[in-house]
């Protein structure tokens, strides 16, 4: 103790405290000379507050209480430090005089002081401590607990100290032997234990305890804890959680990889990708740069590192990208893939994770459609050019047939005994006619076929109509009532006038002849004109009243071949749907059955 | 009644019409044309003798059409069948049901010419055919049964008492019958008798033709 190594001053006082005499330590404790001390009262020296301590001393050293000890504060010069002294004494046997003892303990007061103050510190940590905090002995005592450790424990102090360390931790878990005999080996041990709660709930405890030796020479133990149990369960899912996505992310069918920055190298790779690249090994795999895995352009001739960059760019930009790209394999060989990129953040890194699909077999499958649709569309074109023939070649045997009697005509009268030359001449030019009408049949089969070099104009359709319907009166036997409906202000249509007159004829007579056919006994037509503005377009509509086209015939109407009449040859209406997308319209018929049949077309606006 | 054989030419197309009535009427035909199956038939007359030269494709009725409804009115001249590339089906049909033949157009003018003089010269037979056989009728109208039984058995090369035995009666009675048979149909000898009876089709090898599905010669 820092006043046991302090000297100790002798005085001796009168009762009114004049001091009578006094060694060096004395007046070394009070700071002042000896010699200038004696004769002096004592009282003075002391702080004015505690001089009526030092009065009550006086009074009861002379009352016969010996030894009594009072610290008293010592009147300071200003700027310097309290200083306090403690004094005891004991009166003479005349009662005129005692003598006193003096003693610095200013240290040994700011000792305590400092003491207090840190036990107060301490009890603070103690009681406030996010740590469960148990003083206990060796023997498994538990002696004082603060309120963490009884909140973790669901005990309260108390009880703690009833059932000590038996009643709170699992003995069955080994661990805590283990623990035990560590701290008897080297004074302190650190584990994770099971706890045991009064609730009955078991729970994981980290557990760090020290012994000590107290004042009293007795071994002690301080035990803290720590209740783990939601940071275990919370690691542990982690763990299963983080095993889960390992096993997803190995077995994935889809190539998966990561790459992280600034170089943007693999950091990991899945079974699959390996296997993609051709790969036998992760570190093989991860030691390959991502130029290693593409072929030094794409296929758009693109350099593969400039194309890179920026998918890389758009993946950070938009968090993910999806794109083509063609890759390489480990022995040089290409193949198409298709590939998500993913930008994650992992403790602050920014990552990108890759998934890579090969679409080979799904390219390989859509070229072979691609193919294949070329070729169903040669062959249809092919059989619709060899339908087109046959049916244009009636019309085109029709002139030639009768060049070929105009000429025999004209030979047969040149033969005669006088040939009527007028005659003559005016049948040969019957016959040049018709090769006119010949060629011109050609040149619309051929422009037909080619479908390109037809020209186009703009007319007013409402009059093209209510003259095609003229036209088609004055031909057919069967009379059949027309209801025209035209939009007034119709704008002009663009289209190949002789090709929409084609197509209108052929659905005129299409229903006059299964009118005919049926023997209906009002034949009508209905046509309309009408606009429909959404698209820019004529829409004309013509319904006849005859019996219909059947359900299971409406899908095949337009198939070339297809025909219901017993001359046809199937290809007015597949014609007729050519035509008119050719000139920028459609041509569809309306699927509801009979009573009558209603096709529609459209036809472009000029404007 | 018109008694001239007549091409008649129907066909949807103007020009058609006009050439072929142009080439027959220079090779010295008289041609009468139709726009249409219809045409023809709203002024039928089937005792007109000719031919028929017939569009197979048409709009309405069509050629095979006209030539059904014409084999229904028992109409036997013939039909020449103009046809088109890939219409082979329908030609088919056309010849079972008894065309007379088919052209595909554009025809040659000549095969076209010797094709409708063929026609015109096998209907003026037939019909030449049709009126001796009306006239063999006309003669054995007046018979009787028993001068019709007399008749069928001379014509069978019998001699008189070999009837007179079928049919149990004296073989002067059949004389009687017999020269009563040659006086009525005006013949003068059993060969002219005998002819006689294979034209009006009495006799079972005798056969006139009446209905179209016989095969042209």
């Amino acid at each position: 103790m820092a006043n046991g190594f302090a000297p100790v001053g002798y005085l001796s006082l009168r009762q009114d405290s004049t001091i009578l005499q006094l060694n060096f330590a004395a007046a070394a404790i009070l700071g002042t000379e000896r010699l200038k001390l004696v004769g002096k009262r004592l009282g003075i020296f002391f702080a004015s507050d505690d001089r009526p301590a030092f009065n009550d001393l006086l009074k009861l050293i002379f009352s016969g209480h010996a030894q009594h000890d009072c610290e008293l504060q010592v009147q300071s010069q200003p700027g310097e430090a309290a200083r306090f002294v403690s004094l005891s004494g004991a009166a003479d046997t005349l009662w005129e005089t005692c003598r006193l003892t003096i003693s610095d303990v200013t240290a040994a007061r700011q000792g305590m002081e400092a003491l207090a103050e840190s036990e107060a510190k301490y009890r603070t940590l103690y009681e406030n401590n996010m740590d469960g905090v148990l003083l206990t002995t060796p023997e498994g005592e538990i002696l004082a607990a603060n309120p963490e450790a009884q909140k973790i424990l669901g005990y309260s102090e108390d009880e703690l100290r009833k059932i000590g360390r038996e009643g709170v931790l699992d003995h069955g878990d080994s661990r805590l032997a283990l623990a035990l005999a560590e701290r008897k080996r080297t004074g302190r041990f650190r584990y994770k234990l099971t706890g045991l709660r009064k609730d009955g709930r078991r729970c994981r405890l980290e557990v760090s305890s020290q012994l000590f030796t107290n004042s009293h020479e007795r071994r002690m133990s301080s035990t803290i804890m720590r209740d783990i149990t939601e940071l275990e369960q919370a690691r542990e899912s982690l763990i299963v959680s983080e095993k889960k996505f390992k096993v997803l992310f190995d077995n994935s069918r889809d190539a998966l990889l990561v790459n992280s920055p600034p170089d943007w190298r693999f950091s990991w790779a899945n079974r699959s990708a390996l296997r993609l690249f051709g790969c036998e090994r992760e570190d093989e795999f991860l030691s390959l740069a991502p130029w290693d895995i593409s072929p030094e352009f794409q296929p758009d001739d693109v350099l593969s590192s400039e194309k890179a960059r920026r998918e890389v760019e758009i993946t950070m930009r938009e968090g993910a990208h999806l794109f083509e790209w063609l890759h390489k394999r480990r022995d040089g060989t290409t193949f198409p893939a298709e590939v998500l990129l993913t930008r994650m953040e992992v403790n602050g890194d920014i990552l990108i994770l890759g998934s890579i699909r090969d679409i080979s077999a799904r390219k390989k499958l859509e070229k072979e459609i691609q193919n294949r649709r070329n070729q169903m569309d040669s062959l249809q074109k092919s059989q619709v050019a060899t339908q087109t023939a046959a049916a244009i070649a009636h019309e085109l045997n029709q002139p030639l047939l009768a060049i070929a009697s105009y000429a025999e005509a004209a030979l047969l009268m040149l033969a005669a005994a006088k040939p009527d030359l007028p005659k003559i001449r005016e049948t040969l030019e019957k016959s040049e006619q018709q090769a006119l009408r010949a060629g011109k049949s050609m040149r619309d089969l051929l422009n037909f076929l080619s479908m390109k070099d037809f020209s186009r104009e703009s007319f007013d359709l409402n009059q093209e109509i209510l003259d095609l319907i003229a036209t088609v009166k004055s031909e057919h036997q069967l009379q059949f009532r027309s209801v025209i409906n035209l939009e007034h202000r119709l704008p002009l249509v663009q289209a190949n006038r002789a090709h929409v007159q084609r197509v209108l004829i052929n659905l005129l007579h299409n229903g006059i002849e299964a009118m005919q056919q049926a023997g209906v006994s009002l034949p009508s037509i209905l046509v309309t004109v009408k606009t429909m503005k959404e698209q820019n377009v004529a829409l004309v509509t013509i319904q006849d009243n005859g019996p219909g086209i059947n359900q299971d015939q409406i899908q095949l109407i337009f198939e070339p071949f297809f025909s219901t009449k017993p001359n046809g040859i199937g290809m007015g209406l597949a014609i007729s749907r050519s035509l008119i997308e050719a000139n920028g319209g459609q041509l569809w018929i309306d699927p509801q059955e009979g009573p009558g049949a209603t096709f529609h077309l459209t036809l472009p606006f000029a404007s | 009644m018109n008694n001239t054989a007549t091409v008649f030419i129907i066909d949807d197309d103007q020009a058609v019409r006009d050439s072929l009535e142009s080439l027959f009427a220079a090779a010295g035909y008289t041609t009468e044309s139709f726009a249409g199956a219809e045409a023809f038939l709203a002024t039928y007359d089937p005792r007109r003798p000719g031919c028929l030269l017939l569009d197979m494709q048409m709009p309405g009725m069509g050629g095979l059409g006209l030539q059904k409804a014409l084999a229904e009115r028992k109409d036997s001249r013939p039909i020449i069948f103009l046809t088109a590339h890939g219409t082979v089906p329908m030609t088919v049909r056309a010849l079972k049901n008894g065309a007379f033949d088919f052209l595909e157009k554009p025809a040659d003018g000549n095969a076209l010419l010797d094709l409708v003089s063929r026609a015109i010269q096998w209907n003026a037979e037939e019909r030449q055919k049709e009126t001796e056989h009306l006239q063999a009728l006309r003669r054995c109208d007046t018979l009787t049964e028993r001068e019709y039984e007399i008749l069928k058995l001379v014509v069978a090369g019998k001699s008189n008492k070999e009837i007179g035995r079928e049919l149990d009666i004296s073989h002067r009675t059949v004389e009687l019958h017999r020269m009563r048979v040659m006086q009525k149909t005006g013949t003068h000898s059993v060969i002219e008798l005998a002819a006689l009876a294979q034209t009006a089709g009495l006799t079972s090898k005798t056969h006139i033709p009446t209905d179209t599905t016989q095969e042209p010669s």
